[in-house]
């Protein structure tokens, strides 16, 4: 049964005992005497040093290149603060939209009206056309 | 991860510098050449930029996350070109500097030997169907745990295992092969 696992292990993980999983890691030194094994870790080991052999180093430009493409403009930021990504972030459109509501009702507000009869002369002189001749009443 | 879905780029930064360089290494093991895996990378980053609120830390581990999206990515260019570019196209700075774990600088004494070994190893990675390349990269180069390779192949932890032992024997075989020629 060990035999057998032993067999699976080096199959699958190779020679590097680090890399199997935990709870199989003790069963290595369980069987250092099958000879089988021995014969088994040895092909595997052979094969883990031509796969060590292909190194490959990383590109140390990576990351500013990548920051540089995530540095948004101001009017980026505002855009994509007004239109999330997010259902969670729906809040931020919302209060957008109300911003703006009460700014227009505020402005609203505050503008006077004018008064119709007394926005200019001629119009003055026109509702004067319609007053009684005789001030009698007064 | 949070802050990161809120858009803040210092704590993205943190991620990029804890991530970029495992993924990149798993992307250049991948894919045929530094340029495409470059390219694949920075997709990966700017997409935990982009969907960092998509990612879910009770589903996954992030850096289980981030492979998943790599492989998927190298996948789709894998299925754009055909086939991925062979050897020839390969720069030299994809033979230089890491080991299968942390970067580390070789030095000088590359040899013809070595560089011809590392194309060998590479040109026989390339070889293998994509799923036994998945798996053996993950784990052999990448040393993630079973689990997540299993959870990054959709598949169970023992067709994990007997997918790895697949990958070995088929990449013995091809490299016999070569040495044979």
């Amino acid at each position: 049964m060990v035999h057998n696992r032993l067999a699976d292990l080096l199959a699958a993980y190779g020679s590097h005992i680090e890399n199997w999983p935990e709870h199989d890691q003790m069963l290595f030194s369980e069987r250092t005497d099958d000879i089988q094994i021995t014969e088994k870790f040895i092909e595997a080991q052979r094969l883990d040093q031509q796969l060590d052999s292909f190194a490959v180093s990383s590109n140390p430009n990576l990351k500013a290149l990548i920051t540089s493409k995530i540095k948004l403009h101001l009017v980026d930021r505002f855009y994509q603060w007004l239109v999330p990504n997010s259902w969670k972030l729906a809040w931020q459109p919302a209060i957008a939209a109300m911003l703006v509501v009460l700014l227009g009702f505020s402005i609203g507000i505050q503008v006077e009206q004018p008064s119709p009869l007394a926005s200019n002369w001629e119009d003055q002189l026109y509702w004067a056309a319609f007053a009684p001749e005789d001030d009698a009443y007064e | 991860m949070v802050a990161v879905s809120k858009g803040n780029q210092d704590a993205f930064q943190q991620l990029l510098h804890v991530h970029v360089d495992a993924i990149n290494r798993f992307a250049r093991r991948m894919s045929g050449n530094s340029h495409e895996a470059d390219d694949i990378t920075q997709e990966t980053m700017l997409r935990l930029w982009q969907h960092a609120h998509k990612f879910d830390p009770r589903r996954s581990k992030l850096t289980t996350w981030l492979h998943s999206i790599a492989r998927n990515l190298c996948m789709d260019h894998h299925r754009k070109n055909a086939r991925f570019t062979p050897l020839e196209e390969r720069s030299d700075d994809l033979c230089k500097g890491a080991t299968r774990g942390e970067p580390e600088t070789r030095g000088p004494e590359i040899n013809l030997h070595t560089i011809q070994t590392e194309s060998l190893v590479h040109g026989a990675l390339l070889g293998l169907p994509e799923r036994q390349r998945s798996a053996l990269v993950l784990s052999y180069y990448q040393q993630l745990p079973n689990q997540a390779v299993a959870e990054i192949l959709a598949v169970s932890l023992s067709a994990t295992e007997s997918l790895l032992a697949r990958a070995r024997r088929n990449l013995k075989q091809i490299l016999d092969d070569s040495h044979g020629t």
